[in-house]
């Protein structure tokens, strides 16, 4: 096997390590054991969509608006896809019905991108045009990364500063710089728990209580008549006649009375 | 946060489904053989019991007797008409 070939396939396997763990080592440029993280959560259910998706955005909007603000980077939700089309103009989102031309819409014979918990590697990478730090940073990729981790880190002797240090080194890092090229959101930032939750139960109770007055009104205006079998009277004689007949007389309704004392067991 | 050269343990790659096995195919058998036997215990036997103690003293005579007079017949009338 060419040896290019070969480091490109560590290079690979450490981004995808990275991407699945989020976590950010500092390591030099050995050979990482890549695995693939466990599947994480699914994508909302077929039912959630339907139920949210047209009624209940207008019935609800401080709870819609605020899941929003959380939620405008994701594409999985519905409402999310109707709100995006009408609020933002960045990132990628799918084509609505197609007789309005959206500006900038996705181009779907192209690589894509995306954010998924059960498909790490995406076809193209995050940044695909860079700019000159861009630039910088994927040439100095290719050396030994624990070096340049070093020359950022700044000595100091006070322990807040250290702290704030440490966060702005982290953030800073190469480490992660190098990911966010390649990656827009790591596996901690998309499991990010959301307030759908509260969008669908109240979805939920709403159509309860619309199906709890329907049926109210099914009962005074729809049913027929209830018919004789039902009354009191009639109800006393046929147990009477189930009695006669000796309905289930070892373990069901014979055996519950009494044939003697003409009363129940 | 160290800046030293750390590297992440190698994950476990074998075994993984003998491993699965051997911790819950015993606890499959043996709660299996537990809802066999609380069902053999609590469910048929009473009910073979019940059976026999209804066919113990069971005289089909007078039970008959007894559902003609309350005349739920349609082959023998009560024994007064």
């Amino acid at each position: 096997m060419d040896l290019t070939c070969f480091l490109q396939a560590k290079k690979l396997l450490k981004c995808l390590w990275y991407r699945v763990e989020g976590e950010f080592c500092y390591c030099s440029n050995n050979f990482h054991y890549a695995t693939v993280g466990d599947s994480g959560l699914p994508q909302p259910a077929m039912w959630k969509l339907i139920l949210l998706g047209h009624i209940f955005s207008y019935i609800s909007p401080l709870l819609v608006f605020q899941m929003l603000h959380l939620k405008l980077g994701r594409v999985g939700c519905l409402l999310t896809r109707r709100a995006m089309v009408a609020l933002t103009d960045s990132g990628a989102r799918l084509s609505t019905h197609g007789h309005h031309e959206v500006s900038d819409q996705l181009d779907m014979s192209q690589p894509m991108y995306w954010d998924r918990l059960d498909t790490p590697l995406p076809d193209r990478p995050w940044k695909d045009v860079l700019d000159a730090t861009d630039k910088s940073l994927k040439q100095k990729e290719k050396g030994p990364w624990s070096a340049l981790s070093k020359e950022e880190k700044i000595a100091c002797k006070c322990l807040f500063r250290y702290f704030i240090n440490c966060l702005w080194s982290y953030i800073t890092s190469f480490s992660i710089l190098v990911y966010r090229l390649k990656f827009n959101h790591t596996y901690p930032e998309m499991k990010r728990p959301s307030q759908e939750w509260k969008t669908v139960i109240g979805g939920m109770f709403i159509f309860f209580g619309i199906t709890g007055l329907v049926v109210i009104w099914q009962s005074f205006y729809v049913y027929p008549p209830q018919p004789p079998t039902f009354g009191e009277d009639w109800q006393a004689k046929q147990v009477q006649r189930m009695l006669d007949m000796r309905i289930n007389p070892i373990e069901g309704f014979s055996a519950k009375w009494d044939y003697e004392k003409k009363q129940w067991k | 946060m160290s800046y030293s050269k750390m590297s992440l343990a190698k994950p476990v790659m074998r075994g993984l489904l003998g491993k699965r096995l051997r911790f819950h195919l015993p606890i499959a058998f043996a709660l299996s053989l537990m809802a066999a036997a609380a069902f053999k215990f609590g469910v048929t036997e009473p009910r073979k019991r019940a059976y026999a103690d209804f066919y113990k003293n069971y005289d089909a005579t007078k039970e008959f007797n007894n559902m003609r007079e309350a005349g739920i017949f349609e082959s023998v009338r009560p024994t007064g008409k």
